[in-house]
């Protein structure tokens, strides 16, 4: 069965900044988180995906076909959601499904109907009298409505309140009972995807630092806490990032085993969460 | 069916679902060929990964406990009746191996700790 | 397609109430000069439609959303160029409707009856028009085009303008045996002519727009 959403050495280069050879795939029925820091690439990537920009090397392939030549067909299957509201603002919401559901091949106004009945989005309101979840809300039901198989987001959640992000979390766990759905999402929130991703895509700077299942992920590292005395040289080489207090210091290491080996009984091990993960790898950057 | 995951344990998420399951088909609190929940619906409502939920299901099938049908869902397998009651009676000798040792260290008779289990057995 | 060209319309709703407002100020205030009426009214008021509907669009950003939509840009550009047409057909039913009322109303205005002739003429202006500013318009979008569009009509009508007069003055021979064979050749030429013109127009800026929104990232 081809990967939903492949993508193999995608690279781009601008002025100042270069995705470089990005990576990662996604199975059916599964949901993707896609991470890292503000201006890491995370839109860049997406932008590439949907083929508002154009690539300068490497490979997006999206239900099996190559993304741009099959775009067409490509996009009658995907859903996506932005950041940022690109539907007109002075229509209202009839009149802005009026003029996108004669492109899609299966548009279903009875889904769509059903849709903006349960996220309670009157059909008569203009697009700019929404507010920020509701305009959101609209872009699920239009994505929705087409029995797309993939749905693409792209910061979905930015400004909005925990609230509405839950409920966004709840509806895409919904789309998800549903096996043969794939969802691909972007954002910097990273516990929301803790909360129901299957799988972590990690960006920093242009390029993937991990992608992998988000249990494996969280497993396969440990956050390290000790007295500072215990930290040697020798230790230091197993520690992704190290931050030193007054009162001791705090590290993620991929190593637990090393770790715990050296450190017998002197430090605590705990299970970190991926905010931590993904702040000890973009400062390790840094440093380095 | 009653399953808590602990987030904070070392207990990695699967293996706190695979125990959890184990025992309450051991406990006899589910049935033979009772359906389990799919692997997405129990994803759902425990607010885990599906790959989580479906790498627990594999191990409680290869272990013996369970049953997937391709197309239908999960289902628990029919027990050996003898392993289970075996199973069952280690737990009971466990148990009151424990209670051996905690009145053995206040020094209580046999005779005392017999009295004890006939007055609980009673109760119960 | 035409969703996209509905899009367009539905966009602009107050401006098409508007134009009714619009073309019939532009008739009473010529009513002296005769056909230009017809002309100018129909010019203006499908070249604001285009203009506007090319602000709305970048003003939202949905080259976004259009691109995101299983739309191709071929589709997108081809859209622009037939609303042009369907923009005109437009503005000139408004025309004859204003002029039905008016002349049934018995007020004692004014109004030049449409030809062929001055429908040849709309078309050739706002193709020329068109032609320059939609190729513009797909390669900058549209705040950075109105600054280069004013450049390039200060240019071709101005310079145009001063050219011609200057040509005029010097009398120079070829200049006069070309209009001398172009008043000589029938009506049914010269249209034919201005036909085979606009279409040329037409296909190169299609083209030229078409290789530049190609190019375009978002």
């Amino acid at each position: 069965m081809a990967p939903i959403l492949e993508v193999r050495n995608l690279s781009k280069r601008f002025k100042d900044f270069s995705l470089n050879k990005v990576s990662f795939t996604l199975e059916k029925g599964y949901i993707m988180g896609f991470i890292g820091p503000n201006g890491a690439g995370k839109s860049t990537t997406i932008k590439l995906i949907m083929n508002l920009l154009s690539k300068d090397g490497g490979e997006i392939k999206i239900l099996g076909l190559d993304n741009i030549k099959h775009e067409k067909e490509v996009k009658n299957r995907i859903g996506f959601v932005f950041d940022e509201n690109y539907f007109y603002e002075e229509l209202t919401v009839a009149e802005m499904k009026a003029v996108i559901a004669p492109f899609y091949k299966n548009w279903s106004d009875d889904a769509f109907n059903r849709y903006i009945k349960e996220f309670s989005l009157p059909p008569r309101s203009k697009i700019k009298e929404l507010s920020k979840g509701m305009k959101m809300k609209f872009s699920i039901a239009v994505a929705l409505s087409h029995d797309a198989e993939l749905l693409i987001m792209d910061e979905p959640t930015s400004g909005l309140d925990p609230i509405i992000r839950s409920e966004l979390l709840d509806i895409l766990t919904y789309i998800l009972q549903d096996e043969n759905k794939s969802v691909f999402f972007s954002t910097h929130i990273t516990s929301d995807i803790e909360k129901i991703a299957d799988y972590v895509t990690f960006i920093n700077n242009g390029t993937i630092v991990f992608s992998s299942s988000k249990d494996e992920v969280i497993d396969r590292h440990g956050l390290v806490k000790g007295p500072r005395e215990m930290l040697s040289s020798e230790l230091r080489k197993y520690f992704i990032g190290i931050k030193e207090t007054p009162y001791g210091f705090e590290g993620l290491t991929e190593n637990k085993q090393q770790v715990k080996r050296l450190l017998k009984d002197g430090a605590v091990i705990e299970k970190p969460n991926l905010e931590d993960i993904m702040l000890y790898y973009t400062k390790e950057v840094q440093h380095a | 069916m009653n399953i808590i995951i602990s987030n904070s344990s070392q207990e990695a998420i699967y293996e706190q679902i695979v125990r959890q399951i184990k025992n309450m088909i051991i406990r006899g609190e589910l049935a033979e060929n009772e359906m389990l929940p799919s692997i997405r619906s129990l994803a759902r409502d425990l607010q885990i990964s599906v790959i989580t939920t479906k790498k627990a299901y594999e191990e409680l099938e290869k272990d013996g406990y369970i049953v997937t049908v391709q197309g239908k869902g999960s289902f628990v397998a029919a027990q050996n009746k003898e392993i289970l009651r075996e199973m069952r009676l280690k737990i009971v000798e466990e148990k009151l191996a424990e209670a051996v040792d905690a009145g053995r260290s206040i020094e209580l008779s046999l005779e005392e700790m017999q009295e004890m289990l006939k007055i609980l057995y009673e109760e119960a | 397609m035409l969703n996209l060209i509905v899009k367009d319309i539905l966009i602009q709703k107050k401006i098409f109430l508007f134009g009714f407002i619009y073309i019939v100020l532009i008739m009473i205030s010529f009513q002296q000069s005769g056909s230009t009426m017809f002309g100018t009214s129909v010019v203006a008021f499908t070249y604001i439609l285009i203009q506007s509907a090319c602000a709305y669009d970048d003003k939202n950003k949905s080259d976004v959303l259009l691109n995101s939509l299983p739309i191709s840009r071929v589709t997108i550009v081809s859209a622009r160029y037939v609303s042009i047409f369907i923009f005109a057909a437009i503005a000139t039913a408004y025309y004859l409707i204003i002029s039905v009322i008016i002349r049934a109303s018995g007020l004692p205005i004014q109004i030049y009856v449409v030809t062929f002739e001055s429908v040849l003429g709309v078309l050739f202006a706002l193709l020329l028009i068109s032609s320059i500013y939609l190729p513009i318009f797909f390669k900058v979008g549209y705040i950075k085009s109105k600054t280069i569009n004013f450049i390039v009509f200060f240019i071709v009508f101005f310079g145009g303008t001063v050219y011609l007069q200057d040509l005029a003055k010097k009398d120079v021979p070829f200049v006069r045996s070309a209009l001398e064979f172009i008043s000589r050749q029938s009506d049914t030429t010269i249209a034919a002519a201005l036909i085979a013109v606009m279409v040329l127009m037409l296909v190169v800026s299609y083209c030229l727009a078409l290789h530049n929104y190609r190019k375009r990232e978002f």
